[in-house]
C-alpha cells in the first residue's frame, strides 16, 4: 500500500484544483485543500453510497462517482477500499480524462 | 405524469440509453423504465442516495448540480428536475456527459445556460427547508424533557459505532422521514429502527447494531 506522501503527487495531475484521501472513519491522510476536514464525512458517506449502489444494481463494479458544479469545478470521488479519494477538477479539465489519469495513477501506486 | 412520457422519449431519442427512472423522496421511484432489469426497492435505494450525496456536497458547494456514476460498462446520470424529484438514466459510456445533459434540458424544456437545480428549485432554500424541520424535530425529541431522549441518544451513539463518521448525519436524516412518516413516540420507535437499519450495510454491523439497540429498548 502506497504512503500519505505518495499521495500528495496527486495535486501535480493535470486537472486537480484539489485533492482528499480520506480513511472510512473520517481521517484525512493526505490532502492539499483547506477545508479538507469539513469535506471528509461528505466524501467518506459519497464512497460508501456508491460501493452499495454498485451492488443493487446487480453487482455492477462502481469505478467513480462525479458531482457537476456549475462553477465547472466538479467532485469525482474513487473508492480505494478503506479509503476514499475526492477531487476537485479545474472547470476546462475534461472529468474523463481526468478521471483516466487518475486511475493511471492509482495503478501505478499499487 | 408528464415527466413519464418525456422520459421514455428521452429514452427512445437516444440508443445508447438503457432505460431510466423518475424518483422523489415522498413517493419513491415513480416510474421505472429500466425494462425491470432492476427493481424498484433496488431502485428506491439507488435513488435515495444519490440525492443524499448532492445534497450533502451541496452543504460545501452551492453549485452542485447532476451526479454521474461511472461503472465498468455503463453510467448512471442523474438530475433534479423539480423540488426533489429526480431523473436518473442509464446510459452506455459512449454518450457525452454534454449529450445526456442537452437531451434532458430540451426535453424539460430546461434553458441551456442553467441547470435544471437552479431553474426550477434553487438549491439553497430547498436545502434549508430540508433541514431547519429536521434540526428542529431533533432538538425536540432530544430535548430532556421527552421521552424519547434518552432512547434516542442511546441509539444515535450506537448507530455512530457501526458507521462512524457520517451516523450524525444519517441520524438527522432518519429522525426527518420517520417524523414524516408517523408522529414520534416510543409506540413508533420500532419505525425509526427500521430506517436506520437500511443505512447499515455490513450485515455484522447490522447485528450489532440491533442487539444493541434491542437492549437499550429493554431498558426504557
Amino acid at each position: 500500500m502506497a504512503i500519505a506522501k505518495d499521495f500528495a503527487q496527486l495535486g501535480e495531475i493535470t486537472g486537480v484544483a484539489r485533492y482528499i484521501l480520506v480513511r472510512n472513519d473520517g481521517y484525512v491522510v493526505s490532502e492539499n485543500y483547506e477545508e479538507a476536514v469539513a469535506l471528509s464525512s461528505a466524501i467518506v458517506t459519497t464512497g460508501k453510497y456508491c460501493d452499495t449502489i454498485g451492488d443493487a444494481l446487480g453487482g455492477k463494479r462502481y469505478i467513480y462517482c462525479c458531482i457537476e458544479r456549475t462553477s465547472g469545478n466538479n467532485i469525482l470521488i474513487f473508492s480505494l477500499g478503506k479509503y476514499y479519494l475526492g477531487i476537485i477538477k479545474h472547470p476546462e479539465t475534461d472529468p474523463q480524462i481526468l478521471a483516466d489519469a487518475i486511475i493511471g495513477f492509482l495503478r501505478n501506486l499499487a | 405524469m408528464e415527466y413519464e412520457e418525456k422520459l421514455s422519449d428521452i429514452i427512445t431519442s437516444l440508443p445508447e440509453v438503457s432505460g431510466g427512472f423518475l424518483y422523489s423522496a415522498d413517493r419513491g421511484v415513480y416510474s421505472n423504465q429500466t425494462n425491470r432489469t432492476a427493481d424498484n426497492f433496488d431502485l428506491n435505494n439507488v435513488g435515495g442516495k444519490l440525492s443524499k450525496i448532492v445534497s450533502m456536497l451541496a452543504v460545501h458547494f452551492h453549485d452542485t448540480g447532476a451526479i454521474r456514476i461511472t461503472f465498468k460498462e455503463q453510467i448512471l446520470f442523474g438530475m433534479m428536475i423539480e423540488d426533489h424529484h429526480w431523473l436518473f438514466l442509464f446510459h452506455a459510456p459512449s454518450l457525452t456527459p454534454g449529450m445526456v445533459k442537452m437531451t434532458v434540458q430540451i426535453s424539460l424544456n430546461i434553458h441551456a445556460d442553467e441547470g435544471a437545480v437552479e431553474q426550477t428549485a434553487p438549491f439553497a432554500p430547498p436545502e434549508t427547508t430540508a433541514i431547519e424541520p429536521s434540526e428542529n424535530t431533533l432538538q425536540l425529541l432530544l430535548a430532556p424533557e421527552s421521552e424519547l431522549s434518552k432512547p434516542l441518544n442511546a441509539i444515535r451513539d450506537q448507530l455512530a459505532e457501526q458507521i462512524g463518521p457520517v451516523a450524525k448525519l444519517v441520524f438527522a436524516d432518519s429522525i426527518r422521514l420517520w417524523g414524516n412518516s408517523t408522529s414520534p413516540s416510543l409506540a413508533t420507535l420500532p419505525e425509526l429502527l427500521t430506517l436506520l437499519d437500511t443505512e447499515i450495510d455490513d450485515d455484522n454491523d447490522l447485528a450489532v447494531f440491533r442487539t444493541k439497540v434491542n437492549d437499550i429498548l429493554g431498558e426504557v
